[in-house]
């Protein structure tokens, strides 16, 4: 079932309709939401609704002929071809995803150091294609050597302001 | 134009400061490594360096980039022409002539052509930006703000028709770049699609929109689909047998003059033209080339006119997109967005009232070109096979890096954890969004001239109380969209012709 859902073979015409479904309600909401602005206050200017507006009705437009050109059927054939399909795995695309993001919102817990170091060792030991002990050693090593390459280039050399916890105690200027 | 000229002596002369000067070197080296990476054009170069630029001066700044962007074009061609791997599509008609000359025997007059190629290439496209630019820029400055808004419709209008399989789908991603570009201040007082947030309170960050959707990509397509790459191993084009002959020398290069020349003023040209970008520029002019060359038929087994087109090409084509983005504000590609981004995060707007009222940044800029191709001539010549290591990095470990760099580089801009989540959220939807083949470079090109545009609207509807026919219908402003309009329709026709031979030839098949 993992091994299935990590190369997930997608119908691409499929895929763009339900995207552009998504982009067209999104753009309906929006829509709805301009009422909401500041009606105009300076003489002959439009609004702040007035530009929005115009750029929503400009995308909707667009997406609708997106949808319209895989529905009729003398241009479907033209845009993509009907079997047409593209590999994706949703399973990697979150996990890497739910991982940084999990190491933005820790960084300020953990201190970037201990951080940074784990989210490497994370990503690198299974890309490391030897032994797992010997992986995770050399993706260990790995780890703190960026973390200290990265913590010289962002907070000593352009004065970044890290969440550092450790290192300033040893390693400052 | 005369202040601008007045100013090039002391332009020229603040170059040679160690601040400069170690900037530049850093934006050489960095732009040959990054160029040589495999997958990484100047585009995603720029992006990924993008937050270094923060605490540097605005004309460092730019220099920096400039000096990436003209590197990273050359560094692509180390490794297409040793060990086959071009670095970026416009370095894949190098390996044609380039790699096959290197396993001919000549690796290093193959490494010599690309380098003086290039170097020449971004000299003289330079000069033609110098001498134009600014006539370009005088025009325009006649513009009142209902022309600069067509004329930034007839820019979106080029971005929407040339990216991308199809036009509605390089529009419909125009509209997205546009539609991210209103969230915030609406500039006159109010808030838009904010709701709520403080973190949306003024806006989405350019910084944001570049690093998601050029680099964005490209570090999840490393990271999830090269997690378990081998790459096969290559083996570098050793040293020549016969040194004698492996040498760039007086003759080659007297051979090359027209080669240089007609690629040179290809590749400025490709350059000036919104989409068409380094791999069109490299294309034409080896095809050019092909056509003019007395040795045409023999292009493909190592001819020196065959490397040295498309390497002359692709770094005329640097200075070639300065010439829309700083005169009219229009940038054609994504290096040209992130490097009118840097101007626009220094607060200088770019356009022609750039050329009236910064004539000393100008002037930096003219100066600077020529000043950074000397000093990638030397670094090229002394350093040239050293970088071609760097393309054997496998990709399965670059990516963890690559992803580290743009969550940190995002950080860096303002401290702000927010800034980094919209980046992966929006790096996310870019990924997707190349699956399904919906361009991404239109998005960032919109979102950068959204603010522009919607600007020089509000001007202008205020000037003429409000009423959008009359803003619409000025002569100047007529032309420009009915330019616009032509732009479009061409997109289309050639859209739908070129799908029907592809479908008719399928079907022969």
């Amino acid at each position: 079932m993992l091994s299935t859902l990590r190369a997930l073979h997608i119908h691409k015409k499929m895929a763009v309709i339900a995207t552009v479904v998504v982009i067209l309600a999104g753009i309906t909401y929006l829509f709805a939401q301009t009422y909401e602005m500041s009606p105009p206050l300076l003489p002959g200017y439009p609004g702040d609704a007035f530009f929005p507006r115009l750029v929503l009705g400009f995308s909707a437009l667009f997406g609708a002929a997106v949808i319209a050109m895989r529905l009729m059927p003398n241009m479907a054939t033209q845009v993509e071809k009907d079997d047409e399909r593209f590999e994706f795995d949703p399973v990697e695309t979150a996990l890497t995803t739910l991982l940084a993001l999990a190491y933005m919102l820790l960084m300020g817990a953990l201190g970037f150091e201990i951080a940074t170091v784990g989210f490497m060792l994370l990503l690198l030991w299974p890309r490391m294609l030897m032994p797992p002990v010997k992986a995770a050693a050399v993706a260990a090593i790995t780890s703190v050597v960026t973390m200290l390459v990265i913590y010289a280039a962002f907070v000593i050399g352009l004065k970044v302001s890290m969440p550092v916890s450790y290192l300033p105690a040893y390693w400052n200027f | 134009m005369e202040d601008i000229i007045a100013h090039l002596g002391s332009a020229a002369i603040g170059l040679i400061s160690i601040g400069t000067i170690a900037a530049i070197l850093m934006g050489v080296a960095f732009g040959i490594v990054l160029g040589a990476l495999p997958g990484f054009g100047s585009s995603q170069s720029l992006a990924l360096l993008f937050p270094l630029t923060f605490a540097m001066p605005t004309e460092t700044a730019i220099l920096f980039f400039l000096a990436v962007y003209s590197a990273a074009e050359y560094g692509g061609s180390i490794p297409a022409i040793l060990i086959r791997t071009p670095g970026t599509p416009a370095q894949s008609v190098t390996v044609l002539d380039g790699y096959t000359m290197a396993q001919n025997g000549f690796p290093t007059k193959a490494l010599r052509i690309s380098l003086f190629s290039g170097v020449i290439g971004g000299f003289t496209s330079t000069v033609i930006f110098i001498l134009t630019g600014t006539t370009i820029a005088l025009v325009a400055l006649q513009f009142g703000p209902g022309e600069m808004f067509a004329l930034g419709i007839f820019g979106l209008s080029i971005i929407g028709s040339f990216f991308g399989k199809d036009p509605a789908r390089g529009f419909l991603a125009t509209g997205l770049g546009l539609m991210l570009a209103t969230v915030g201040s609406s500039g006159f007082g109010g808030m838009r699609f904010t709701f709520d947030q403080g973190y949306l309170m003024e806006g989405i960050p350019l910084v944001v929109v570049i690093i998601a959707f050029l680099a964005g990509p490209e570090a999840l397509r490393l990271v999830v689909e090269h997690r378990r790459t081998v790459e096969k191993p290559t083996q570098a084009v050793g040293e020549a047998s016969d040194k004698e002959k492996d040498r760039f020398t007086l003759a080659t290069a007297k051979l090359l003059i027209p080669t240089w020349i007609r690629c040179s003023l290809i590749g400025t040209a490709i350059g000036a033209i919104p989409g068409a970008g380094a791999s069109v520029g490299a294309l034409i002019a080896y095809s050019e080339e092909r056509r003019w060359s007395k040795r045409g038929d023999k292009f493909g087994t190592g001819v020196e006119e065959g490397l040295a087109a498309p390497e002359t090409a692709n770094n005329a084509v640097v200075a070639g997109t300065l010439v829309p983005s700083l005169t009219l504000g229009i940038p054609g590609s994504g290096t040209a967005a992130i490097l009118l981004s840097v101007l626009i995060s220094k607060g200088v707007v770019p356009g022609p009232l750039l050329f009236r009222n910064e004539p000393v940044l100008i002037a930096t800029i003219f100066a600077g070109l020529l000043f950074i191709n000397m000093w990638l001539l030397g670094v090229g010549l002394v350093f040239t096979r050293g970088f071609a290591f760097v393309s054997k990095i496998p990709r399965r470990i670059l990516g963890p890096f690559v992803l580290l760099l743009i969550m940190l580089g995002t950080y860096a801009y303002a401290n702000y954890s927010a800034h980094v989540i919209m980046v992966l959220i929006l790096s996310v939807v870019a990924y997707w969004f190349q699956k399904i083949d919906i361009p991404v470079v239109p998005v960032v090109l919109a979102f950068v001239m959204g603010p522009i545009i919607e600007q020089n609207l509000a001007l202008a509807m205020t000037i003429h109380a409000g009423d959008f026919m009359v803003v619409l219908t000025r002569p100047i402003t007529l032309i420009i969209l009915a330019l616009a309009i032509l732009t479009f329709a061409y997109s289309v026709i050639s859209q739908r012709k070129g799908a029907k031979r592809a479908a008719s030839e399928g079907a022969d098949e």
